[in-house]
């Protein structure tokens, strides 16, 4: 194998890691909702959304597990072009679901937060 | 009709009344009984609609489990769910019956693990402790290859979200088949220590939410009340392994933990020798002809510890540190003992302190990365596309470099 292949997958492994590590950011969000919704016993709308925001940093974590085990098997399968070329196309149609979940996983954070908002002007 | 005919018919009709009766008394019970059978059997249901709205999701756990199917560490939801029951079921000390130490391989060369693990099996550890920092856990996997132990416990770091993900997959390759892992985080993440902040970065919660999605018995260490109460809430860790000694001896952690059925697995039980020479241990041992060594490992079994870990490279006393089945310390002494606490850490060489919360503070709460501003697809899922980019673009470099 080349060293510019070899170069090309770490540069693969690395934006596959700063991907995962964005997807992070969703947890913090939900720890956020935690803490406010024990705070101020908001209602069950909250509780559902925050369900649903659970259930996409669910759904995120399992393609960023995916996506780590699809890296190592091009890892494994480097010397194959033809595998490695239907590794990366399976990885990239896998992570191509992302940004739309984290943009649905916004609204959802938008609709908490505007709740929160109420509530917290109600429990003043 | 003659008397006798009378006679008769009172009589059946007697006993077609009493039988109404009895078969309506008898109705009455068992519809009262499974009416309580209703009630109990319900309950469950209740309380998994609990865990599902609390816990969201639990509905909805991971399907693919492909990265580490062989690892008992990884179960269907269902199967989760029966490991859970019967370890409620199962009181925590039954699990060491007969205390059998697992063994700490912290600090060990890693080009002597080999010769140590394999004394250490020999003379009847059954259970390693490692994690992904002590700079040997690879040398412990290939130590362990040809021996099936019964259990590993390993930690991870909780350095940022997306570090837990391989640091788990790690684990579970490294000791595929050797027998059962226990994956721990190490500590809880960011914290203060004696005041000032470490770690910083160390998500501490929402690497528990990913070791807690990911295997079937999350565990913790260095965890004290105030981060096992907010992490419960994620999911009730399986164990928490913390330093016990007489010097710190973490009564109210052990005592939350028992209490909720959390294993206590305690650390560093001889107090990096500084107990050597105490005059109270010293005299507690000739008393029962054994060492100091036994006399403080016995004290953190006794001091409600369900595994205790030791360490140690010298074969004679790996068989002694195993020799603490036939005496108990008396109430007396476990007093004089629990007399020379001085709540330090001897890991941390801070005095007046213990791991929570002096020592490892509150959780802190995390802050979002600041991502510029970006279009109204929202800014998390502008830079997602911008990266998918990327990886469109190395992917295809990988593609077609020859
Ligand atoms: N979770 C955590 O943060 C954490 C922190 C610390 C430790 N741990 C784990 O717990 C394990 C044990 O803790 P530890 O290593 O700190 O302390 P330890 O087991 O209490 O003490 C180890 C020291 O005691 C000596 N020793 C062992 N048996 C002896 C005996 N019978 N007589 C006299 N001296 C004896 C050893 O020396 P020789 O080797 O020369 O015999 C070694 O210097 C570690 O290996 C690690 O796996 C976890």
């Amino acid at each position: 194998m080349t060293i510019a292949r070899e170069r090309a997958f770490e540069e693969l492994r690395n934006l596959v890691g700063e991907y995962s590590a964005e997807l992070g950011n969703i947890h913090i969000v939900i720890d956020d909702y935690e803490r406010n919704v024990e705070k101020f016993h908001v209602n069950d709308k909250i509780h559902k959304k925050v369900a649903q925001l659970e259930a996409i940093s669910g759904l995120l974590l399992q393609e960023v597990l995916d996506a780590n085990q699809l890296l190592d098997d091009i890892e494994s399968s480097l010397d194959d072009h033809g595998a490695t070329k239907i590794k990366v196309n399976q990885l990239i149609r896998l992570l191509a679901e992302g940004p739309n979940r984290v943009a649905g996983a916004e609204a959802l954070e938008h609709e908490i937060q505007k709740y929160l908002e109420k509530d917290i002007k109600n429990n003043d | 009709m003659d008397l006798d005919t009378r006679a008769l018919i009172a009589i059946f009709v007697g006993i077609v009344v009493i039988g109404i009766w009895l078969s309506q008394r008898h109705g009455k019970t068992s519809n009262n009984k499974s009416s309580g059978s209703k009630k109990l059997k319900s309950r469950p249901n209740t309380s998994n609609n609990a865990t599902a709205v609390n816990n969201p999701t639990a509905s909805n756990p991971p399907t693919n489990t492909a990265n580490a199917p062989t690892n008992p560490n990884t179960a269907s939801p269902a199967a989760r769910g029966r490991r859970a029951t019967s370890r409620r079921r199962t009181p925590a000390k039954k699990v060491n019956s007969k205390y059998v130490p697992a063994f700490g391989i912290w600090q060990i060369n890693s080009s002597a693990i080999g010769t140590v693990v394999a004394n250490a099996i020999s003379s009847g550890y059954v259970e390693f402790d490692s994690s992904d920092n002590y700079g040997n856990e690879a040398e412990l996997a290939v130590a362990l290859n040809s021996h099936n132990v019964k259990r590993i416990y390993t930690k991870i770091d909780p350095i940022h979200y997306n570090n837990i993900i391989p640091s788990i997959q790690t684990a579970q390759r490294l000791f595929q088949g050797s027998g059962q892992l226990v994956i721990m985080l190490h500590w809880p993440g960011e914290t203060t220590i004696q005041g000032s902040v470490a770690f910083p970065g160390a998500n501490g919660v929402a690497a528990y939410r990913n070791l807690a999605r990911l295997i079937s018995r999350p565990a913790v260490s260095n965890f004290g009340v105030s981060h096992l109460t907010r992490i419960s809430r994620i999911k009730k860790p399986y164990l928490n392994q913390i330093e016990i000694n007489p010097l710190l001896q973490q009564t109210e952690i052990i005592r939350y933990c028992k209490k909720r059925n959390i294993l206590v697995q305690a650390f560093s039980p001889l107090a990096s020798g500084r107990l050597n020479t105490n005059p109270i241990v010293v005299d507690i041992a000739s008393k029962h002809s054994k060492s100091v060594a036994q006399i403080l490992i016995r004290y953190a079994y006794q001091k409600g510890a369900d595994i205790v870990n030791v360490k140690t490279t010298n074969l004679s006393r790996m068989q002694e540190n195993l020799d603490i089945n036939d005496f108990v310390i008396s109430k007396h002494d476990m007093r004089r003992l629990n007399g020379l606490r001085d709540d330090a850490s001897y890991l941390l060489g801070t005095s007046n302190s213990a791991p929570s919360p002096q020592v490892f503070g509150p959780f802190q709460k995390q802050v979002r990365r600041p991502v510029p501003s970006a279009p109204p697809l929202g800014r998390l899922g502008y830079h997602l596309n911008r990266r998918l980019k990327r990886i469109r673009t190395a992917g295809r470099t990988l593609i077609n470099t020859p």
